[in-house]
């Protein structure tokens, strides 16, 4: 570094200025000789502080019109004032520069991050005082260049995010089990939910490859449920994965489905605590569900009473919550909420307003599926010696009720 | 039948793939609109592919919706080789102003033309991730597509009624991950998989997107073992010509390999496919690509825990659909089409750069580099 350069590294310290914005100084850099002391450092608000800039003060103003007079491109702006993830500048092409965007404003340089700063990660801004003079004016200035690093600081965050429940809820489940929800306090991270999710027999240890797993992973939109999906291959009957490992689950089996506590949520942090589910496995369902088998209670007109379904058996909880809707005796949907209950053998829907009496229907989706993906229309595994099959899940079943 | 042949068949089972069209795009919510300009309201940037004029597909699952997004990359073809980008995860963070940590790759695509290579990628794993379009340039380096100014197009694919949405206590749990797209003569077909229902689900979608509710959504079923029929969401897919004719090649999450015909796929014809291999236990197909070897198509599956299976294309139009696989044990060989194993170990996705070459994605065994390189096809 060049001689009659004064270099003196500050401590990060945050600072409130006189409008309410807080300055957070990285650097101070005094070039000895010039009239001038130039800082780079990050600018934040209290309130948003990811949204923070990197300023340069004390640019000589001739300097600024130069840069603001000669729009320079992007490939310019990252030769004269990169700033980069990490403790030091990079050597060679071993990392690019932070994408985002230069401007000259009230005589202050400003590089705006593309997207928000990342608390407790280190950068480092270069700021090319040479290259800027021989860009800005044509002359070079043979001052050295101004390293700053900063971070912001990291929130001291702790494990609050827990597994709320698992369905199915019930506590034995047909060896041709499908699929699971687990679902959570607060949303998570996407990209290592297969690492935290361990599958126990009580007699073999841990089962071998039960879940498909693929790469998106199938959250819901908020990132609070994940699906986790039985590997159908050998699950159905006659696939080659079937025929080499075997149904994941065997009847008559004890296991336990856990979730370790490592798993990060939306904020990086480790859940609070992990969960287990306890169940033991039955023999394997390959019956559709029979809504001509399912008790409808009825309530009563000019009362919010719920109408209810009984199920002889559990049926896939994600899906009651959403495939049965109720319609008045003119086809217009009913308002009202939707609570699944009793192990997800019932079905209970309360009315936004009173019953009023006369004919309705319950409209259910032929998707709706029991514990082991057999559907209102189909089996799974449709056996073509003995079942006649539906070859399609398109349509609805209708149940249709009185109010009196 | 003699025993022998009796043997052969049973060492194939037989695969149908019945196909129903659903009658309308309305019931299936598939909104098309004309080309648009301006910011494009990316939820998540999946699946990659390459279209007519080079316009860049990009799937979002989040938004359930596909986006034919004109990059207006002019950049001519670089003169020499793509520069290997080593540490590609690490990089793509510096350049995203984040941890490797907390960004996800997805996909890539080779622009067909530039020879710039498109990454779609997720800057960060939570709820508040950020979906980026990032080109890696053929002359070399990287930087974010601002898709600000792009003109583009939209298909929204979404089969949850409306009605439902605003039946739903506020709070939708249903969505659909969009496993892969392809296009093919006119028609961009995605494969989706629902967090909910267990089911096929496969969209044809006319591209140019207009106006019209033309999309159909396609049930597909398979058989397997000649006695059981079922349907299953598909992984990854293709088109594919076989003896002239336009195919489909898909490979399912439960593991066959099947064609089927896309001729057929029109006025709710039940179309019979044949299975072409099954991939086995503990294994998932990852990415699927034709090339061309010595003058020769061949297609290439990546998969998950078996490395690369490279097929002679010439063995589809040949090949008989599965039967049985009654005494099947690990030790078994796959049945199906033969295919060779090759040495493409930590290859995580492919697309086709040059005659000579594909560009893959691929984590290095002994480095743990992510890379971004070429693969010679001569090495398949």
């Amino acid at each position: 570094m060049a001689d009659g350069l004064d270099l003196r590294t500050l401590t990060p310290t945050l600072s409130r200025n006189g409008r309410g914005r807080l300055l957070l100084v990285a650097l101070v850099l005094l070039a000895v000789g010039t009239a001038q002391a130039v800082e780079v450092g990050l600018n934040v608000d209290a309130a948003a502080p990811e949204l923070g800039t990197v300023d340069v003060s004390g640019l000589d103003p001739h300097l600024l019109r130069g840069l603001a007079d000669k729009d320079l491109s992007a490939d310019d702006w990252r030769a004269i004032f990169p700033v980069y993830t990490g403790e030091e500048l990079p050597v060679g092409e071993d990392r690019p520069p932070v994408a985002g965007s230069w401007t000259v404003e009230k005589g202050t340089l400003r590089f705006r991050p593309r997207y928000p700063l990342v608390a407790g990660l280190s950068y480092v801004a270069r700021l090319d005082l040479d290259r800027l003079s021989s860009l800005a004016t044509g002359r070079s200035s043979a001052r050295a260049p101004v390293v700053a690093r900063f971070s912001l600081p990291k929130p001291d965050l702790q494990p609050s995010t827990v597994v709320k429940a698992i369905y199915p809820s019930a506590a034995e489940l047909p060896e041709n089990q499908l699929r699971f929800y687990i679902h959570f306090s607060a949303p998570m991270s996407r990209g290592e939910a297969y690492e935290h999710i361990h599958l126990l027999s009580a007699d073999r240890g841990a089962v071998e490859a039960p879940f498909l797993e693929i790469g998106e992973e199938l959250w819901d939109p908020g990132m609070r449920r994940l699906t986790l999906f039985f590997d159908p291959g050998r699950i159905k009957r006659g696939l080659r994965p079937h025929l080499e490992a075997g149904m994941p689950l065997r009847e008559g089996g004890a296991y336990r489905l856990m979730i370790d506590a490592g798993w990060r949520d939306a904020r990086g942090v480790p859940l609070a605590s992990g969960f287990q589910k306890a169940f033991t496995v039955v023999a394997p369902d390959r019956t559709s569900p029979d809504p001509a088998e399912w008790a409808l209670h009825t309530p009563s007109a000019e009362s919010r009473e719920s109408l209810a379904i009984d199920f002889p058996e559990p049926l896939d909880h994600g899906l009651l919550e959403r495939v049965l809707r109720v319609r008045d005796a003119e086809g217009k949907f009913v308002a009202g909420e939707v609570e699944v209950s009793a192990r997800e053998q019932r079905f209970q829907f309360t009315p936004a307003a009173p019953w009023t009496a006369g004919d309705y229907s319950v409209e259910v989706e032929a998707i709706l599926e029991d514990l082991a993906g057999n559907n209102l229309r189909k089996v799974f595994d449709v056996d073509l010696r003995q079942d006649l099959a539906e070859v399609s899940d398109q349509g609805t079943v209708r149940l249709t009720f009185a109010v009196h | 039948m003699s025993s022998i042949s009796r043997h052969a068949s049973l060492s194939l089972a037989f695969l149908s793939l019945v196909l129903v069209f659903a009658a309308a795009a309305v019931a299936d919510g598939v909104d098309s609109s004309p080309a648009m300009k301006g910011k494009i309201s990316l939820k998540s940037a999946g699946q990659l592919a390459f279209g007519p004029g080079n316009v860049l597909f990009v799937a979002d699952s989040v938004g359930t919706a596909v986006y034919a997004i004109d990059l207006a990359d002019e950049d001519a073809a670089p003169s020499e080789e793509f520069e290997r980008i080593e540490d590609l995860d690490e990089k793509v963070a510096g350049l995203l102003g984040t941890t490797a940590g907390d960004v996800l790759i997805n996909d890539l695509a080779a622009h067909p033309a530039s020879k710039n290579v498109y990454l779609s990628v997720s800057r960060g794993r939570g709820d508040d991730a950020t979906p980026v379009i990032v080109k890696a340039s053929a002359k070399g380096g990287l930087s974010v597509v601002d898709l600000g100014g792009k003109s583009y197009t939209k298909a929204s694919i979404d089969n949850v009624p409306a009605a439902d949405a605003k039946d739903r206590r506020g709070r939708p749990l249903r969505a659909s991950a969009i496993t892969d797209i392809a296009f093919h003569d006119g028609h961009l077909f995605v494969a989706g998989l629902s967090n909910e229902e267990f089911a096929s689900n496969l969209r044809k979608v006319p591209y140019p997107f207009t106006g019209e509710m033309s999309a159909t959504s396609i049930e597909i079923y398979h058989g397997a073992h000649g006695a059981f029929e079922t349907h299953a969401p598909i992984r990854t897919l293709m088109p594919l010509d076989i003896e002239g004719k336009a195919h489909l090649l898909a490979a399912y999450t439960c593991t066959p390999l099947v064609t089927f015909p896309l001729d057929e796929l029109e006025g709710g014809a039940h179309v019979k496919g044949s299975t072409v291999a099954e991939l086995g236990f503990g294994n998932a197909p990852l990415d699927m690509i034709r090339f061309t070897k010595e003058g020769k198509p061949y297609v290439l599956v990546l998969n998950s825990s078996r490395g690369g299976m490279r097929i002679d294309a010439k063995h589809f139009a040949d090949a008989e659909s599965i039967v049985s696989h009654e005494h099947i044990t690990r030790d078994t060989p796959t049945a199906g089409v033969p295919y060779l194993t090759v040495p493409m170990g930590g290859v995580l996705r492919a697309d086709n750069y040059d005659d000579q070459h594909l560009v893959v994605m691929r984590r290095d065994m002994s480095s743990g580099s992510l890379q971004l390189r070429l693969w010679r096809t001569d090495w398949i």
